[in-house]
């Protein structure tokens, strides 16, 4: 006697389905597991045992095969449970054939027969072929945002097993969407002063333009960073689902769907791999990937490994990351909003120019650090200096993060009527058509490509962000004057590599 | 002898350059005209014991000065003082203003009688003392402060490391007057405290045109170099007044000018186009006239 119900479970970003056949024959009494279980799914023996005498199932005293296949990939993690239950309850002729036919299960199973929630539902579900699938009630919602099956929440074995002979119908499918959760990170209200700064936020946000800080310490560069997920606006479906899958594939604790832009920040310690992605035996997701459709934040740039740094130019430029090794290639995603933080020299440079006491060959090592073609992907960079004292003390609160994220939407519903995700993936074409100049703006630009001061790549650069200037500013066709020449100043700063007068 | 006048706080005819300030003296005395005080000020200060140089160059500013329009505020001191107005007055472009410490009917010091007469006819002179103070040290530092609300730009030409020209330094920076200095020889003990300043970051002054420009007069230029730079419109000269001599972020600017960053941008790009400013790393900073 032998029964084949189909499962998933999850590798990487990816679900892999999982064919769980059991069978139930002659011979000594036991329980055997095959195809490269680990050891939470070889002790789903012990779970599934438990729960059938709790739910007063009747346990076959025969012995019991259960083969994961395809037998050659290793399966990991307790979501089997459920499906290895059914199968059981089949081989024995407990539940009728038919009533599984296309079926699918997924779920934890605990000593008492309750079914428990497993993580990354989402991907685990998505590479299923089914018409309908059954998940632990808590991940209805979540299983449920794939969209191709019937999705059935259970909460109990035995619950499950009164639907499957019909004695009962299955409950209802929770319908309740997952819960829009209101924004409650950090608000923009409470950063004090900074006008410059809270403006290249705005405008970071609005047209996905990478944005990079340099300020003495304490002058609020992390207090802003901090403050850019807010003002972003919630994530797409299709987007909360590519972001769920990561973070439940680099083991991050996920709590249902990750409906807002994610916030990563890691520390300038990190390594390549972390960074990155990749690794020897798991092939994780890098910080990058987990900022995907987020914000990477990278608090003191100048500290971290400049290989580390160099590492990011391809994704920045493609969206992904293409991880080789011996074993595997692996493609990432990684499309995130770069935020860098640094001071302008090692000392930090509180004092303004010509108040830092570095040396020269210091302050030039310092701002080599991040090379020429990284620092090129910056759309903006702008000085923070320390808040003024006034602004400090009983100075007016500013807009709050409620405020400007609806400008940040307009702006991004604009840009996506024109065909481009964001502002800053327009192409040169998609430039000339969406983002003309004025006659005034022209000159400008020729003053500055005459004089050297402006290169061919950092001109359309700079027409992208004049453009989601412009945006902000009642989205005029052309982009004028002011835009451009609002553009050009959110991009003039540098880490002082040499002294100012 | 002339009339000498009184005017209090709460009459009409104090000058509204004081009332406001937080330090405003309760009772004026003066002699002259307080219509004086109409056109743009500039005070120019420096030590008693001034060295040659010193005193040739705050001859020569007090000169230039009174011929852009400018009126000469100063303390009637001997050494820079007295040399600032006596320039000032050798030509009759501008009325002169000084403030002394004593009661305007106690003539100090002497030997500046001649220059008393001539400040108080051709422009005036103020003191808060009372008739018949004597000009005890205590009063000089409280002088000093008038001089500073007086000015719209205060410039030092010479001035030890410890003198009474620290005194209007601070009395003018309380009140956002820009200060300049007058560079001076570092080996010179009587130009350690102007140099000092200009070492803190204070504008320097190499010809009449570094003040005119401070206090956002047109450059006197056409006598002995043209500045060919186009004129920067009202919102340029904002904004290149807020960059002030030291280099200033657009934050610092768009806070001192009270414009948003966005507006500054502007008014920096042309501006820079122009040749009046310039970036570097994101810094702004004020450009010379090319030679």
């Amino acid at each position: 006697m032998i029964a084949t119900v189909p499962s998933a479970t999850l590798l990487g970003v990816e679900g892999r389905p999982v064919d769980v056949e059991v069978h139930v024959g002659i011979g000594l009494p036991g329980f055997t597991i095959v195809g490269l279980p680990d050891a939470a799914c070889r002790e789903s023996r012990d779970r599934v045992r438990a729960a059938f005498l709790s739910s007063k199932l009747p346990w076959p005293n025969r012995k019991v095969t259960v083969n994961l296949a395809p037998s050659g990939v290793r399966k990991g993690g307790a979501g089997l449970d459920l499906a290895i239950a059914v199968g059981l309850l089949a081989a024995t002729g407990e539940l009728p054939d038919d009533s599984i036919q296309g079926h699918a299960f997924i779920g934890e199973l605990g000593l008492d027969g309750s079914v428990r929630r497993v993580s990354g539902v989402v991907a685990v579900v998505d590479a299923l072929d089914v018409a309908t699938v059954v998940v632990p009630r808590e991940c209805t919602a979540e299983a449920a945002l794939v969209g191709r099956h019937d999705v059935h929440g259970v909460g109990s074995l035995r619950e499950l097993y009164e639907v499957l002979v019909g004695f009962d119908v299955w409950p209802d499918v929770a319908t309740t969407e997952v819960s829009p959760a209101p924004y409650d990170g950090p608000d923009l209200a409470e950063v004090r002063g900074q006008h410059v700064g809270r403006w290249a936020l705005e405008v970071a946000a609005a047209g996905g333009h990478h944005l990079l800080l340099i300020g003495p310490p304490g002058s609020g560069k992390t207090m802003l960073a901090a403050r850019l997920p807010g003002i972003l606006p919630r994530l797409a479906p299709t987007q909360a689902l590519e972001t769920t899958r990561i973070h439940s594939a680099a083991g991050l604790a996920v709590d249902g769907l990750v409906a807002r832009p994610p916030f990563r920040a890691p520390h300038h310690g990190a390594s390549d791999v972390s960074l990155i992605g990749g690794g020897n035996a798991a092939m994780r997701p890098g910080e990058i990937s987990m900022a995907h459709n987020g914000v990477l934040f990278m608090d003191e740039m100048g500290e971290f490994a400049r290989h580390v740094l160099d590492g990011l130019r391809q994704p920045l430029e493609e969206g992904v990351v293409r991880v080789a090794r011996a074993k595997a290639t692996v493609v990432y995603p990684a499309r995130f909003l770069l935020v860098g933080a640094m001071n302008p020299c090692p000392c930090g440079d509180a004092a303004g120019p010509g108040g830092c006491y570095c040396s020269p060959a210091e302050r030039l090592r310092y701002a080599r650090r991040i090379s020429g073609p990284l620092l090129d992907r910056f759309d903006l960079r702008v000085l923070v200096s320390r808040p003024d004292v006034g602004d400090l003390l009983g100075g007016a609160p500013g807009e709050s993060t409620a405020v400007v994220a609806e400008r940040v939407a307009v702006c991004r519903q604009l840009a996506a009527a024109r065909g481009a995700v964001l502002n800053a993936h327009l192409t040169g074409a998609q430039l000339d058509e969406f983002a003309p100049l004025t006659h005034a703006a022209e000159r400008v630009l020729e003053h500055k490509l005459r004089t050297s001061a402006l290169s061919a790549r950092g001109l359309d650069r700079v027409r992208r962000v004049a453009r989601t200037l412009a945006d902000l500013d009642g989205a005029p066709p052309a982009v004028d004057e002011h835009h451009v020449c609002a553009a050009l100043e959110l991009r003039a700063a540098l880490p002082r590599a040499e002294a100012v007068a | 002898m002339m009339t000498i006048h009184s005017v209090t706080l709460d009459d009409p005819d104090y000058p509204s350059l004081l009332i406001n300030d937080h330090q405003a003296p309760a009772k004026l005395y003066y002699r002259g005209s307080l219509t004086a005080l109409e056109g743009p000020r500039v005070a120019i200060i420096g030590t008693r014991r001034c060295t040659h140089y010193g005193r040739q160059v705050a001859t020569q500013l007090g000169l230039e000065l009174a011929e852009a329009g400018v009126a000469v505020v100063s303390g009637l001191a001997l050494g820079i003082d007295g040399a600032a107005h006596t320039g000032a007055l050798s030509v009759g472009g501008a009325p002169v203003i000084g403030v002394v410490g004593s009661g305007l009917d106690v003539v100090y010091p002497l030997r500046h009688r001649g220059l008393w007469h001539d400040v108080a006819t051709q422009g005036l002179l103020v003191s808060e003392a009372p008739l018949g103070a004597a000009p005890e040290p205590w009063r000089f530092p409280a002088r000093n402060r008038i001089i500073a609300a007086l000015a719209d730009a205060v410039v030092v030409v010479e001035s030890h490391m410890a003198g009474g020209s620290n005194h209007t330094v601070a009395a003018a920076i309380d009140r956002s007057v820009p200060v300049l200095a007058v560079p001076g020889p570092i080996t010179s003990s009587a130009s350690a405290g102007s140099n000092r300043l200009l070492v803190e970051g204070c504008a320097p002054v190499t010809e009449v045109d570094d003040v005119l420009m401070a206090i956002g007069l047109e450059a006197r230029g056409p006598r002995r170099r043209r500045d060919r730079r186009p004129p920067p419109g009202p919102a340029e000269s904002a904004v290149l007044a807020a960059i002030g001599w030291s280099p200033s972020s657009l934050e610092s600017i768009s806070l001192r000018t009270g414009t948003p960053p966005a507006a500054v941008a502007v008014a920096l790009t042309r501006l820079e186009a122009d040749g009046w400013a310039r970036a570097v790393d994101g810094w702004w900073e004020r450009r010379a006239p090319p030679p």
